[in-house]
């Protein structure tokens, strides 16, 4: 499987990138990008199994990427990484489209416990 | 609003330990010297709660703690990615905080600065709490901010 990881911070998604190996899926193909708008190119040219983004980012956020693809019904599983966890930011996700939410600052188990579900 | 001084240390020594694996211990009455080159990094928070966070440490303890998160050796890194290390870190800390603070509130991507004899300040705010750390003889500090008159 393909997983795409979307974060402004490249410190940021070299840490995504050692927690999936530590979680146990490292043998899944890693792909980044830096903001919303290189995500939708990299959507668009390598159809990701998962997505793994970042709220707050330039160019085009998180949320407004999410809704750029379910605008374009691309139903890819998503998840935001990302310091946005109060109830009212989760539920935005939820009704945005989002599968999980993975606060910032995260654990392995966090990791294992969200994606399981979509890459066992 | 009042957060305690307890809680960001708690916050800052939990981002850090979580993400860079970096043991910080909290010492009273210290700031971060700027004397040598520095990093300093700033989250603005905007909303029910309008203030900042401001980190600033010695530039080669930011390059350490960026070594951690990078998983390289600290001199192979790029003065870039040591800011967006620190950045991201004060990024952490602030939606961390955030939680603590009167909702709903936003917080900016970060601003990032280096060099030496930097102090990086937020015109019209005045600090709420302040904390310092050591790691391995390192100082460097944490202000949380807010807009004068909601302190």
């Amino acid at each position: 499987m393909k997983i795409l990881i979307v974060d402004d911070s490249k410190a940021m998604r070299m840490i995504v990138m050692r927690h999936l190996r530590q979680a146990g899926f490292g043998h899944h193909a890693l792909d980044e990008a830096g903001n919303g708008v290189e995500a939708l190119a990299s959507v668009t040219a390598s159809r990701p199994d998962l997505i793994l983004c970042d709220w707050n980012m330039p160019e085009m956020n998180g949320l407004e990427f999410l809704t750029s693809l379910r605008a374009r019904s691309v139903d890819v599983p998503f998840g935001f990484v990302t310091t946005e966890s109060s109830p009212e930011m989760r539920a935005t996700a939820t009704s945005a489209g989002a599968a999980f939410l993975i606060a910032k600052p995260f654990t392995v188990e966090m990791f294992q416990t969200a994606l399981a579900p979509y890459l066992n | 609003m009042r957060i305690e001084t307890e809680t960001l240390e708690q916050v800052v020594t939990e981002v850090l330990a979580t993400m860079t694996g970096v043991v910080a211990s909290p010492v009273c009455d210290a700031r971060a010297s700027t004397v040598r080159r520095s990093v300093a990094a700033c989250i603005h928070l905007t909303g029910a709660y309008t203030g900042a966070v401001v980190i600033t440490m010695p530039e080669e303890l930011g390059r350490r703690i960026a070594a951690s998160m990078f998983a390289a050796d600290p001199s192979a890194l790029s003065d870039g990615e040591v800011m967006d290390a620190v950045g991201e870190i004060a990024n952490m800390v602030a939606g961390s905080v955030r939680s603590a603070l009167p909702m709903p509130n936003a917080i900016s991507l970060p601003s990032v600065s280096e060099g030496t004899g930097l102090r990086m300040d937020v015109p019209g705010s005045v600090a709420v709490a302040t904390t310092a750390f050591v790691v391995d003889g390192d100082i460097f500090d944490v202000v949380l901010s807010a807009r004068a008159g909601e302190a």
